[in-house]
């Protein structure tokens, strides 16, 4: 036991944001010169918990001490001057700045003026006192990789005079060979006496580095565990929520004759309707990484993706559409070359999509119900029966809404994923790509949709669905391809027993499989 | 101060609780009138304040004025409904782009080459047919003049924003400046006609000029053009593909995409609309009224178009009335002059005015979504 | 010929001042992210103010002042609307050249009735600066001019020192790129906003009062010939940087200057030349992903702060 108070102390944490309880009572304790993991999904708080340490979220409960001291941090300013730093790019750096612009931005040097040499010394010194390095301090970040930004993010910390340092979900955006450099570093500074608290979901990691672990699901801390003494599968089982008895899947589930059909019906391995190959997409500012080396949709398939947020399903989506141009690689639809094709021209020719952002993507805030439901209905019916269309979306998905000419943004987030899913269902498509389908559903409502796609898979339709919900990925389909830091990092078949989800969360978090 | 803001509050909510029983939409275009009512009153009020301070009775004289120069006299509604022509044209063109999502401040300039344009055609096509063709076939050719030199006018911006994601802002205004140097030189030098003092164009022919509609007064049978583009436009924006694109654009760009609407086609055909329909003003003010071209010929149309656009919300069917209370305004100022001595800046201050405590109450009372 | 050369870089230099103060005005406004399009407007509404006051009163310090406090005001009404009520810039900006323009008129009005029909006073003059004066050729063009001048020649330098070398320099630019970045880092975005706006639409008063006081000793509505407009043209053709936007000012001002000269000698109708600095800016746009590259990423974008990003 140290005889230190802890370094960090946060006893009954509650938040909650309208609708959704983020943190529900979270206890979080770090003790000074930890290197110590907050694992979870995304979802599960972590960031939120953080961001209340960090001061840019006010907590509605619980209580906050830093080295034993009482603390209420109104932004993230105050904290980093009780030696507080987070490492996460996002939000604290600006892209039009050099380096050492940055650094200025919040190092208290002499006076009204900057003194470009000042920081600059400054600089240099921390840089080699931490054998850090950036080449270029004199050039826009916005020219430099993502590896030299968070070094510069964490030079920051160092000269301000940061000791407890979060990492948040640092390596998402790196490629694999500077994850190495990064965990080396964050030891280094470790041994210097910071204490560390690295966010992240991947298990791998958290055995390479930290002694502790906190497991966060569903704004709930799931216990405090020593990393010597807690199973990586264990850990697993925690994030998912999943128990290790749910191999099997759903023999006591109404549909499961659904299941057994549609395992032997319409698949038609002759018939290709989407065929990915070599496809690769970079974008170094934004750190986007796409590899795809092969992937293969038949007639009447539906294809899950499965994987923790930012694994690059959106982005292999946007690839798909046309939104996001691939730097190599060939797609065929319905064997037409659709590479060089504008995002409308691929759509017409048979593709449906349900975007995976709702509010920004998905509806159109000041129009009416009616408009949004049947807004690229427009492409194939007249004008004239968008109305009866509307009306008719609005019926069968159960959409309740007092009067379709009020607009969208009168509904409740249910009803407008109803309204969503279905006016991409009713399209006329080959292919439907669909994200989350059911995010934010009532269990009646949840297996009416997936009714409708099994349904519409028994006619020939194909499907890709991205969800981060293993069951209904299970349910729903043929094969579940699991994505990891942009690539296919496994596909796992359907068994007559049905899925494996241990083995599906294990690829999702960076495992191999065998 | 405070007290009118807490009365205001008190009277929106009241609104709002008799309608909570009733649909959305009811209460949402009762909050719009209101603000708009309310914008009026105050601006009318602070008018009234102002003239006050002038002169005791001032005021009523406005309000006298006001009536009188506009609404008493068939003659004078018909000339204001003359000068209602270009900002009306110029708006509809406007509504266009602002329902995709593109900020056409290029007015004037559209307006200025479509009605240089259509000058040299038909002035070249007269020639060459050595007049002996009836009159609206020149008169037609004119038009089409104009609709071409509004869009050429605007195809720069567009692609600039297309191709490059320029600000059309920017690049319309710079359009603006370059119109105004031509027109000047084509007044001044090339075109100008050495008969007249001031440095004006020649004359277009007799046979290509609009007759009048109304006898003794300005207005002339170009007024249609406007009414029957109103209903173009109407049924484009609610009956239309077109449209229906535009507005999903406008609102959403991203779900736009995603729903198959091509947007590159949507801001475009939507800008050459508004560049042609700009452009056909022009034709139509040089055909009607001026019958040349020269450095004032349009005087503020195309910021005024902007302003009655965005006033309109965009809906071509409340663009006439905007505009017309356009005109009316700037009628009465020019009465007012006469009478009562005043500036007609008083009428740009009173209704920008209005304009400012419009998007006050706009912004305030907007909900977060 | 050196006679000639000589009067016209005297009387490019002087023209040149309110134009300065226009570009840097402006400039400073917009590198906070704030799109000020009624620039031509303020500049108007100002030497308005400025012009009345000398006739009502006589005294030109009273006049210079007043176009600054009435640059000042007229900015804290458009960052009002542009910062507190999160308006639409571009339209609240044409509203205010309305406003501004209907103002003009009715001051113009007022001095109509004050100084008869003639609105005529006395023009500032030069003033000479010892010793440097006496420099052949600069000495003429740039120690012997009126005080506004001298004015601009320092504004240059100032502004720069300002904006890149000073902390709140940093501030300011940082605000314009990302106005969230900065709310995160414990700026407030706010107060820097108003004091960039207000900064900037005082040295718009300045420019106005140099213009009524200096340049033509007198007032009507066509006053500014658009220098606002060429001011914020300025800008983008000087990629927001003070330097660049000086330059770009000078190039403006010098065609147009030159235009007279210039169509004795390319034998071009002078409107032409008129036009090329337009021309030029619109195929600098057209190369230009680079250069809106460089505007401020947050200009004319409400800042809305949001809890939950």
């Amino acid at each position: 036991m140290s005889p230190y108070p802890p370094a960090i102390e946060m006893r009954g944490i509650t938040k909650t944001f309208p609708g959704v309880v983020a943190l529900d009572n979270v206890d979080f304790m770090v003790e000074k010169g930890e290197i110590h993991a907050l694992l979870g999904e995304n979802g599960a708080g972590k960031t939120t918990l953080m961001n209340i340490l960090y001061g840019f979220y006010q907590r509605d409960k619980g209580e906050v001490k830093v080295y034993g001291e009482s603390v209420n941090f109104k932004n993230p300013r105050e904290a980093m001057t009780r030696g507080i730093f987070m490492v996460s790019q996002h939000f604290s750096l600006i892209e039009e700045f050099t380096p050492w612009e940055n650094v200025a931005m919040i190092y208290r040097g002499s006076g009204l003026t900057i003194n470009k040499r000042e920081v600059i010394v400054l600089l240099t010194e921390v840089m080699s006192n931490y054998g850090i390095f950036i080449e270029n301090l004199e050039v826009p970040i916005k020219k430099l990789s993502v590896v030299d930004k968070q070094k510069l993010e964490i030079l920051k910390a160092l000269i301000c005079g940061g000791n407890i340092l979060i990492f948040d979900e640092p390596t998402s955006v790196l490629p694999p060979q500077e994850v190495d450099a990064l965990l080396n570093t964050i030891k280094k500074l470790n041994n210097r006496g910071k204490t560390i608290i690295y966010v992240t979901h991947k298990i791998g990691e958290v055995y390479r580095i930290a002694n502790k672990v906190t497991v966060l699901r569903a704004g709930k801390n799931l216990g405090t565990f020593d990393i010597t003494e807690i199973k990586p599968e264990t850990l697993v089982e925690l994030i998912l929520g999943v128990d290790r008895k749910f191999e099997k899947t759903y023999e006591n589930f109404s549909e499961s004759n659904i299941i057994v059909q549609s395992g032997v019906a319409s698949l038609n391995p002759e018939e290709v309707v989407l065929e990915i190959s070599n496809l690769s997409y970079l974008d170094k500012r934004e750190g986007r990484q796409l590899k795809i080396d092969n992937l293969v949709v038949h007639k009447g398939e539906v294809v899950g993706i499965a994987g923790l947020a930012n694994s690059g399903q959106k982005t292999l989506v946007e690839c798909i559409i046309g939104v996001r141009k691939a730097d190599r690689g060939d797609i065929k639809f319905k064997n037409i070359h659709i590479n060089k094709l504008p995002p409308h021209e691929r759509i017409s020719l048979g593709i449906s999509i349900l975007p995976e952002d709702r509010m920004t993507e998905g509806i159109y805030p000041e129009l009416s119900i009616q408009v949004n439901a049947s807004a690229g209905h427009h492409k194939i019916h007249p004008l004239k029966e968008l109305k009866n269309i509307a009306t008719s979306i609005v019926k069968e998905f159960n959409v309740k809404a007092k009067s379709l000419r009020d607009p969208i943004v009168v509904l409740s987030g249910g009803n407008i994923q109803r309204l969503l899913v279905g006016k991409t269902l009713t399209k006329k498509a080959d292919l439907y790509i669909l994200f989350h389908p059911t995010r934010g559903l009532d269990i009646r409502s949840t297996s009416s949709v997936h009714e409708k796609i099994l349904s519409m898979k028994r006619e020939g339709k194909s499907f890709i669905i991205i969800s981060e919900d293993l069951e209904e990925l299970a349910k729903l389909s043929d094969r579940i391809v699991v994505m990891y830091e942009g690539h296919i990092n496994g596909t796992v078949e359907r068994t007559e027993k049905g899925y494996d989800l241990y083995k599906i969360g294990e690829l999702m978090t960076g495992g191999k499989i065998g | 101060m405070d007290d009118i803001f807490r009365v205001t509050f008190r009277l929106m909510r009241s609104i709002n609780f008799i309608n909570k029983i009733n649909r959305h939409l009811v209460r949402r275009i009762l909050l719009i009138i209101g603000i708009y009512i309310i914008s009026i009153i105050t601006s009318l009020v602070l008018t009234s304040l102002t003239l006050i301070v002038i002169d005791m009775k001032a005021p009523l004289d406005f309000f006298h004025t006001l009536y009188f120069a506009v609404l008493s006299d068939p003659i004078r509604f018909s000339n204001i409904l003359t000068r209602t022509i270009p900002v009306w044209l110029i708006a509809l063109g406007i509504s266009c782009t602002l329902r995709v999502g593109f900020y056409n401040i290029g007015g004037d300039g559209q307006f200025l080459f479509g009605a240089i344009l259509a000058l040299g055609l038909v002035d070249l096509f007269y020639g060459l047919t050595g007049g002996v063709l009836p009159g609206p076939i020149y008169i037609i050719f004119a038009l089409i003049g104009g609709i071409l030199g509004g869009v050429l006018s605007i195809v720069i911006p567009l692609l600039l924003k297309v191709w490059r994601n320029s600000s059309e802002v920017l690049a319309t205004i710079l359009l603006n400046n370059i119109a105004f140097l031509l027109v000047e030189l084509l007044v001044l030098v090339l075109w100008r006609d050495p008969l007249v003092v001031e440095p004006v164009s020649f004359a277009i022919p007799e046979v290509a000029r609009l007759p009048l509609l109304v006898p003794r007064s300005s207005l002339h049978f170009g007024v249609i053009v406007p009414v029957l583009l109103t209903i173009l436009i109407y049924f484009i924006f609610n009956k239309s593909v077109l449209g229906l694109e535009f507005l999903l654009t406008g609102v959403n760009k991203s779900a736009a995409i995603y729903d198959g609407v091509n947007i590159k086609k949507s801001m475009i055909v939507a800008a050459l609309l508004s560049g042609g329909l700009a452009g056909l003003a022009g034709a139509i003010e040089l055909l009607g009224v001026s019958y040349r071209l020269f450095r004032g010929l349009t005087v503020g149309f195309g910021t005024a178009g902007v302003i009655v656009a965005w006033l309109s919300k965009s809906n071509p069917l409340v663009i006439p009335a905007f505009a017309l209370l356009f005109s009316s305004l700037f009628a009465t100022a020019d009465a007012l002059q006469r009478t009562l001595q005043l500036p007609v800046g008083f009428v740009y201050t009173t209704f920008s005015m209005m304009l400012l405590v419009l998007i006050f109450m706009e912004k305030t009372f907007e909900r977060v979504r | 010929m050196s006679n000639i050369i000589e009067q016209f870089s005297i009387v490019l230099v002087r023209t040149s001042a309110p134009m300065i103060f226009a570009a840097i005005g402006e400039l400073i406004t917009e590198r906070a992210g704030i799109l000020n399009l009624g620039c031509d407007g303020i500049i108007l509404a100002s030497a308005a103010i400025a012009s009345l006051i000398v006739i009502a009163t006589g005294n030109y310090a009273l006049a210079f002042v007043g176009a600054i406090i009435t640059g000042v005001i007229l900015g804290a009404l458009l960052a009002y609307f542009a910062i507190d009520k999160k308006a639409n810039q571009t339209i609240t900006g044409l509203i205010m050249n309305f406003l501004t323009y209907g103002l003009a008129i009715i001051l113009y009005r007022l001095m109509a009735e004050l100084s008869g029909t003639f609105i005529y006073f006395k023009v500032l003059g030069s003033v000479s600066i010892p010793i440097l004066s006496d420099i052949p050729y600069i000495g003429k063009v740039f120690f012997n001019q009126p005080f506004t001048v001298y004015m601009a020649l320092l504004i240059i330098p100032l502004m720069y020192f300002l904006i890149n070398y000073t902390r709140v320099g940093l501030y300011l630019r940082a605000v314009g790129h990302s106005a969230r970045v900065s709310d995160y880092l414990g700026i407030n975005v706010r107060k820097i906003r108003y004091l960039a706006t207000l900064v900037g639409t005082s040295l718009l008063g300045i420019s106005g009062a140099h213009l009524a006081l200096v340049e033509f000793g007198s007032f009507n509505e066509q006053m500014t010939g658009g220098i606002g407009w060429l001011g914020i043209l300025s800008v983008i053709l000087g990629g927001w940087k003070p330097i660049g936007v000086t330059l770009a000012t000078l190039f403006f001002n010098g065609v147009r200057n030159l235009a007279i000269y210039l169509t004795i000698i390319i034998k071009l109708p002078s409107q032409v030349i008129l036009m090329l600095p337009f021309i030029v800016t619109l195929i600098v746009m057209g190369f230009a992903s680079k250069r809106f590259a460089e505007a401020p990423a947050d200009l004319a974008v409400p800042y809305i702060k949001r809890e939950k990003l």
